[in-house]
């Protein structure tokens, strides 16, 4: 790849989330609000709210690469945390046996899901419905419905920098790898390619998706940690919107790293991908302006960005076409 | 035995439909048949029946549709909004009507014109649509009682059945039908064989954009209030309603009006009869997915192609 | 179909294990009294809030031979609906109805259809337009209340003259989910108007928790976080975490058990409780209405009790409210209820429920309770 195409794909890549800094950063100052966004601080916060979103995109990603689409993720997490804080504060544990215990039980919970998928061979959105239903039961069960506590830096390390920058740099570049430079990973792009071609060059999809979903389970199982970490404590929620609004608020983290991998591998695109919704919720918080905003500027960004990112071809040709038309124009010169 | 074979599939869901009532009607020692739990089941069941049909549209080009709830629930806002702010609870109607087609003239235009995938238009309608809704929600709107009297049943029921009736016509019956259906089963052919694709696709997404309106006015009518969660979690109601009543959520030649009807019935009789079970509300959701996958598991139409489903 | 049979025993055995973790429902104390069963609404089954409602409840109930039945709704007025007509079908004798909102025309409709009893409780229904007409519904058994916007508006202006609060955020649900929710936000605005303080930013959201890391990252140096709901699951953790702790006033509604924590290290400053006290007189109201004895003032208008929420602003107040109220023991017992319940004493008034209720405070119930 020559030095200009990389050039020009790490600024295709970064103009979103500079463009979007520059710009809160600019109005705050010129409207005077008394926040401050740009400050250390508060990109600490916005890159922590970022990371945890980004694990949940990753894992999400697993099988949405594949097409398949899972409902149940946000409340498999939520599942998890459920079971795994009184073990830990019980037993007076520490985040690393959290973080442990987190990804254990996330994995088996999706392993359950891919056991009934690939036993009942129901596309995997239908089964995450049903058991969405079924976790949204276990919720109120667990603890009696009394959800999730833990508070006390003993428990909570993974909630604050540093160990969440660690913990998920080594999941990012784990993902990386696995993605990118396994066989694995070679065999889920081509499975997401081409399912009927993979299959019939030798791709054992069986395997690959319960490997998937394993991976998926890991990721979200960090996921869950970082969740529970951050929050301290979790309510037990029997309302669609907590359980469902974990799930969409990293689906544009996903779409938009689907759109980027074109430029940049998936996995930057990812977190570039939930570093710019979560900034773009905090700046309109910056501003001054209601949280109701936030809904529309993250619907309205990610419709700009998915209409002038699939759209690039035909924007060019547009330009290109009134270049022409314009009399004496350099092409016409040419 | 010839034509029950072949008639298989159609049966199935309809077995599921007869498995629930019969599981249901026992378990709740026939309260489920009594004419006052009737009359609640068709009342519970008017909003998402009318919602499900639509939307069976979008899904039978392979559209996909996150937005429909928010959709509904921007309609009732704002038609309470202006009802409160200027009076006339007549105009609700034609505000429902009018708000609900320019989100899906819309989305239906960004899905086809600028070749977004559907599921991230509707992503983003839902985004903008539930934004707007709580940008204008200052708390509940209490509506003019007068607007209640939309809440008549031989109205409503006549409404319904013009609805159900004209959307069985369109979908299975016309050439806009029959090319909505051919476009979820292979757009390649589809566009080979002269079918207007955008045409038909923005076509059904403005359907369904009238049948949501007309749900939504109904709906004011019912509640007699708006608030902000209004129509919160429709699109995961619709979906399970589309799977349960054995249609393909890929949408194809075999869409049908008749799944999301049957669909939406399990779902509702469900929902009402483990009530009346006397079951611990704990175990409500719990039981409502395992018969969910139950009858997903005898109902869904797999491909024998040895692929995994998608 | 070998591994349909697969499919359908690994469903069963899930949802078979599940069943045997949910535990048996409360067995009612066997009284010579007549049976009944209550739908309760709640926006929420699982949180402090609701799960100290339905220990409150459930403790009269197992007195008075009443069993429960619990549904979502109270934020979705075609959810509550349906839970009304569900539980009319089921045979319930009387609801329970957490945050009535405005559909109390269509909820009296539908109990006047069943022949069962409704009483709302937390959020009263008298500002709706036609409650002239339907407080005088037979099937309307009362509310009882607190008023949300005066004591969101004394934490408002305690924060500003006791602490000397300028600068301050809001974080909740958005407006319009619950008529309670929203006055406690109203109130506080207009205790920031009237004292000269500033409003900075509205956090509302139903990513509660995000909206608050927000607030509290963009604005460090703000002076007091009002939260109209609990919010030691939203505000606590990014103020620890950010070291704001103590210097950042913050309030919660309804708190749990976590607050006690939050109230010793001054990260919490105010807890508000008693929406639970509430219920029980809401429910001593239902009962009465159940059992043939509706109370209604002397218009035979439904009864309408206001009461005094308990406000915590130190950890001593706050290991009281937990000890006295929230905790193990209820803030009415069942003795003490019992002369407001006609079947067991004739000569209940409302007039006395009414005075008894009005004398809630933590140091009436300490009282009561040997404190």
């Amino acid at each position: 790849m020559n030095i200009k195409r990389i050039y020009s794909n790490i600024w295709k890549t970064l103009v979103w989330p500079v463009a979007i800094f520059v710009f809160f950063l600019v109005m705050t100052r010129l409207l005077q609000t008394e926040s401050t966004f740009g400050s250390w601080a508060s990109m600490d916060s916005i890159v922590n709210q970022a990371l945890l979103t980004a694990m949940m995109a990753l894992a999400m990603s697993c099988n949405m690469i594949n097409g398949r689409w899972d409902f149940s993720m946000g409340i498999i997490m939520m599942v998890t945390s459920f079971i795994a804080s009184p073990i830990i504060r019980n037993n007076q544990l520490n985040s690393w046996a959290l973080l442990v215990l987190c990804v254990v039980i996330c994995t088996i919970l999706c392993l359950i899901n891919c056991l009934l998928y690939l036993v009942i061979k129901v596309p995997t959105l239908v089964i995450s419905i049903g058991m969405l239903l079924i976790y949204e039961s276990l919720v109120m069960i667990i603890n009696n419905g009394g959800g999730a506590r833990l508070s006390g830096m003993r428990y909570t390390q993974f909630g604050r920098a540093p160990q969440i920058y660690i913990l998920c740099a080594v999941m990012f570049v784990a993902f990386y790898i696995i993605y990118s430079h396994t066989r694995f990973g070679y065999n889920v792009r081509s499975l997401g390619n081409n399912q009927l071609i993979a299959t019939n060059i030798g791709v054992n999809e069986k395997r690959n998706t319960i490997l998937c979903y394993v991976l998926c389970g890991v990721f979200l199982g960090v996921a869950s940690c970082i969740n529970v970490s951050m929050k301290g404590t979790i309510e037990a929620s029997s309302t669609f919107n907590n359980n469902m609004g974990m799930m969409f608020t990293a689906f544009p983290a996903v779409f938009i790293a689907l759109y980027l991998s074109r430029y940049v591998n998936f996995t930057v695109g990812v977190f570039i991908g939930a570093f710019c919704i979560k900034m773009l919720t905090a700046g309109i918080l910056a501003l001054g302006l209601p949280s109701e905003i936030q809904d529309i500027g993250v619907g309205l960004f990610l419709f700009l960005f998915i209409a002038l990112t699939t759209n690039q071809g035909r924007f060019s040709d547009w330009r290109l076409r009134r270049l022409k038309a314009r009399p004496g124009s350099a092409l016409d010169k040419a | 035995m010839q034509v029950i074979k072949k008639n298989l599939s159609v049966l199935i869901p309809f077995l599921g439909l007869i498995l629930v009532i019969a599981l249901i009607g026992i378990a709740s020692e026939g309260s489920l048949f009594r004419a006052t739990n009737l009359n609640n089941i068709l009342d519970q069941i008017y909003t998402i029946i009318i919602l499900a049909v639509a939307c069976s549209f979008i899904y039978a080009h392979g559209g996909f549709d996150l937005a429909v709830g928010a959709v509904f629930g921007l309609s009732m806002m704002l038609s309470g909004y202006i009802i409160l702010n200027m009076g006339g609870s007549w105009i609700a109607l034609p505000i429902c009507l009018a708000v609900s087609l320019v989100c899906y003239l819309v989305t239906g235009l960004v899905t086809v014109k600028l070749q977004i995938p559907p599921f991230i238009t509707t992503l983003c309608v839902q985004f903008l649509c539930r934004g707007a809704v709580t940008m204008i929600s200052k708390g509940n709107i209490t509506l003019p009682a007068e607007i209640g009297v939309a809440n008549n049943w031989t109205l409503k029921i006549i409404v319904l059945l013009i609805l159900l009736v004209a959307s069985y016509i369109l979908m299975h019956h016309t050439v806009f039908g029959r090319n909505n259906a051919a476009i979820g089963e292979n757009p390649t052919a589809a566009r080979q064989s002269g079918i207007h694709i955008s045409r038909v696709q923005i076509m059904a997404y403005l359907f369904a954009a009238l049948l949501i309106g007309i749900a939504a006015f109904f709906a004011m009518a019912r509640t007699r209030t708006v608030a902000t969660l209004a129509g919160a979690g429709y699109e995961l109601d619709v979906i399970v309603a589309i799977v349960l009543g054995g249609m393909a959520l890929g949408g194809g030649m075999k869409s049908s009006v008749k799944a999301p009807i049957i669909g939406a019935l399990i779902v509702v009789i469900l929902s009402n009869g483990l009530v009346l079970t006397g079951i611990n509300y704990r175990l409500t959701d719990l039981v409502v997915g395992t018969i969910f996958i139950l009858v997903v598991v005898i109902t869904y139409k797999r491909d024998r192609n040895g692929l995994l489903p998608r | 179909m070998k591994k349909k049979l697969v499919a359908i025993i690994l469903v069963l055995a899930l949802s078979l294990g599940l069943t045997a973790c949910a535990g048996g429902s409360t067995t009612p104390e066997k009284v010579e009294l007549p049976q009944y069963k209550v739908g309760v609404i709640l926006y929420n089954l699982s949180n402090d809030w609701a799960l100290n409602i339905m220990k409150s409840i459930e403790y009269l109930g197992s007195n008075l031979n009443v069993t429960f039945d619990y549904a979502v709704g109270g934020t979705d007025p075609e959810q509550t609906i349906t839970a009304a007509q569900n539980f009319g079908a089921a045979g319930i004798d009387g609801i329970i109805n957490l945050h009535p909102g405005m559909i109390m025309p269509t909820l009296i409709e539908i109990c006047e259809q069943y022949e069962m009893y409704i009483v709302t409780s937390n959020d009263p229904a008298n500002a709706h337009p036609e409650y002239g007409t339907f407080s005088k519904s037979k099937f309307f058994a009362g509310e009882v209340w607190e008023d949300d916007f005066a004591m969101a508006y004394t934490i408002a202006e305690d924060m500003i003259k006791t602490h000397g609060a300028k600068t301050f955020a809001l974080t909740g649900f958005p407006f319009g989910l619950a008529d309670q929710m929203d006055k406690r936000l109203n109130g506080a605005k207009k205790a920031i108007e009237d004292n000269g303080a500033t409003l900075l930013a509205e956090g509302l959201s139903f990513d509660k928790a995000s909206a608050a890391a927000n607030i509290v990252s963009q604005y460090p140096d703000i002076d007091a976080i009002f939260s109209s709901v609990e919010s030691i699951s939203t505000v606590y953790q990014p103020l620890v975490n950010a070291g704001l702790g103590d210097k950042v006033l913050l309030n919660c509604y309804d708190p749990g058990e976590g607050a006690l924590e939050a109230m010793e290290e001054g990260v919490v400053n105010y807890a508000v409780e008693g929406t639970l006290a509430d219920s029980m007189i809401a429910f001593v109201l239902l009962y009465n209405a159940m059992s043939g004895n509706r109370m209604t003032d002397a218009d035979g208008n439904a009864a309408s009790i206001e009461m005094e929420y308990v406000l915590a602003k130190s950890h001593e107040d706050f290991v009281n409210i937990q000890k006295y109220i929230t905790g193990d023991s209820a803030p009415f017992t069942i003795d003490e209820l019992k002369p407001f319940i006609k079947v067991l004493n004739k000569d209940a008034k409302l007039e006395g429920l009414t005075e008894f209720a009005q004398g809630f405070s933590l140091e009436s119930v300490m009282a009561r309770h040997g404190g």
